[in-house]
């Protein structure tokens, strides 16, 4: 009885996030709540399952990032990127492209997109082109570059945090492959777009004019940001040596910034997406509900029985479906539920960390596919209709899909390769 | 005091099948920077004002980072202004969610809701909620100013 009223409130919630129809954090609220309601778990269990160390490290960065992006500083260094473009579209498609994977591997995929967009649009008017091919490639970069570091979206966080995987093995173990997809997607992007970019000197000329130290907005506050960044990240490059979990090293960074800048906590801490850490928390007891009845282990074994327990077969079916699903459903969800299995998965004998590298890489890319696959892919979709041009599902996924497929292939080959 | 007292019956609306371009020219040609939005019963549904035209013409992008704005070419302006033109009212407009008062309604429940909200008029309708006239800021500013006997000569 109770793992059908588990897994009865686990697929009707799980069925109304993919379909959007009512707001996803109402449902892992609405969801969580009644695992505890209909006695499937207790309070106490609930609250255990919350990870705290991904809510700490989501709120402090989010605290930091708030905080920094008020001082211009990433609009100042991407109008520095066109203008060392000298203009040229295509070299600025690239160059913001790569700009956007690096900010992306160190700030979330959304607030990335929309501190990139902005500026792109302002460049795009400027040279008179269509702005969607740039936009393109950021979307794609942003999944890309999420993809290189533990703190580049919630998915490498969910995982990193259960896996007790530390910001250097993230580095270590994605960055790599992230940077090598890296050449073969700019690439495809430029095959699809290098007729549309195209202006005149003149107009090349109207960004050179541009001066970007205006977008700085406060040096004494852009200073005081530097600092906290540099320490946050030496502070995630050595936390494991340190003993300290990611999520104190990104609260020591924001609770340092707020006292050295004496921002007033309630100024930023009313921006913090508290909707995405309900979210969170919810899908946390959501899982552990379907987890305390056993319905994971029993989707275990049949990944073990499909994939007979080989390991090649175990990781490679990991990551193709990872990105299978993660092109259509948002990751998050999907990479929750997928890490008790990966943990149950590893118990049976297997070597765990090639399947965590697995889910992680799967699910960050296969995001790229369709407009859909991905939170900030929605958010540079919405603003663009909004700037007044359309980028149409179709229109995008042709692109997306095929660099998704071309990347999955080299990540199929680096994870054989690497790992098995 | 009551909101008859200070109705004006003068009223300039806009129906809400209306689009931005008619909002705009009904503001230009009868010189005012709100207007209330009615159905076809003449009932109250919106209130549009021309902070709202500004906030629909600027694009998120825009507002996301202002100081990008001194970067964007000339014609910019023209093709946003232009490409909001079409925009219904009915997406651009404050709702009014019931706000309105009845004639002999104090004008205390008059300056209340206009302090409440950022209505630039208060509707004033009849027992069958059809409009018959509107509270402005100004109406308000005039009985404060009433109940105070401070007039409009100047102080010599």
């Amino acid at each position: 009885m109770q793992f059908a009223l588990a897994v009865f409130i686990f697929v009707i919630a799980y069925a109304v996030i993919v379909s959007e129809r009512i707001h996803q954090t109402t449902i892992a609220i609405a969801g969580g709540v009644l695992m505890v309601v209909l006695g499937v778990i207790n309070q106490e269990m609930a609250f255990a399952a919350i990870d705290w160390n991904t809510i700490g490290l989501l709120i402090g960065m989010m605290v930091i990032v708030l905080i920094t992006k008020k001082t211009g500083l990433f609009q100042y260094v991407a109008i520095r990127a066109a203008k060392v473009a000298k203009g040229d579209p295509i070299r600025i498609m690239i160059y913001l492209a790569l700009l956007t994977g690096f900010f992306s591997a160190l700030l979330d995929n959304v607030t990335t997109i929309l501190l990139i967009a902005p500026v792109t649009f302002v460049i795009a008017d400027n040279l008179k082109i269509n702005p969607l091919p740039i936009i393109i490639a950021e979307i794609i970069f942003s999944n890309v570059g999420g993809t290189a570091t533990l703190i580049g979206g919630p998915p490498n966080i969910l995982i990193g945090s259960a896996a007790g995987l530390t910001f250097v093995d993230f580095l270590l173990n994605l960055a790599p492959i992230a940077l090598i997809i890296s050449l073969p997607s700019l690439l495809i992007i430029w095959l699809f777009f290098r007729n549309q970019l195209k202006t005149t000197e003149e107009l090349k000329n109207s960004i050179m004019r541009f001066d970007a130290s205006t977008s700085i907005t406060d040096v004494a506050l852009l200073r005081k940001s530097l600092f906290v960044l540099a320490v946050t990240m030496i502070g995630f490059l050595v936390h494991a040596s340190l003993g300290l979990e990611p999520a104190t090293v990104a609260l020591f960074g924001a609770g340092l910034l707020l006292v050295i800048t004496n921002t007033h906590p309630e100024e930023v801490l009313k921006e913090v997406e508290w909707t995405t850490i309900i979210f969170f928390s919810g899908l946390f007891i959501l899982v552990a509900g379907i987890e305390h009845v056993g319905l994971i282990d029993m989707m275990a074994e049949k990944v073990l029985h499909f994939t007979a327990g080989s390991m090649t077969a175990t990781t490679l079916t990991i990551l193709w479906a990872s990105a299978v699903f993660s092109a259509f459903i948002d990751n998050i969800p999907f990479v929750a539920t997928m890490i008790p299995l990966v943990q149950d998965l590893g118990r049976s004998g297997l070597d765990i960390n090639p399947l965590w590298w697995a889910l992680a890489l799967g699910g960050q890319i296969g995001g790229n596919a369709t407009l859909i696959g991905s939170a900030n892919n929605l958010v540079a979709a919405g603003l663009t209709e909004k700037a007044g041009y359309k980028l149409g599902f179709k229109e995008y996924m042709i692109v997306g899909s095929s660099v998704t497929f071309v990347c999955m292939l080299i990540s199929t080959v680096y994870v054989w390769l690497r790992y098995l | 005091m009551l909101v008859k007292d200070h109705i004006r019956r003068n009223i300039i609306t806009l129906p809400d099948t209306a689009d931005f371009r008619q909002a705009l020219e009904t503001m230009v040609e009868h010189k005012t920077n709100g207007l209330i939005v009615v159905d076809s019963e003449m009932k109250p549904v919106g209130a549009i004002d021309s902070f709202l035209l500004i906030r629909t013409m600027v694009p998120d992008y825009l507002r996301l980072d202002p100081s990008l704005a001194q970067f964007e070419p000339e014609g910019v302006f023209y093709k946003l202004v232009s490409s909001a033109l079409n925009k219904p009212v009915k997406e651009i407009m404050q709702e009014l969610h019931g706000v309105r008062v009845k004639e002999n309604d104090p004008m205390i429940l008059a300056a209340t809701l206009a302090a409440k909200h950022s209505y630039r008029y208060i509707p004033v309708c009849d027992d069958d909620d059809k409009l018959v006239g509107l509270v402005s800021r100004t109406d308000i500013k005039r009985a404060m100013a009433e109940l105070l006997n401070i007039n409009d000569t100047p102080k010599t």
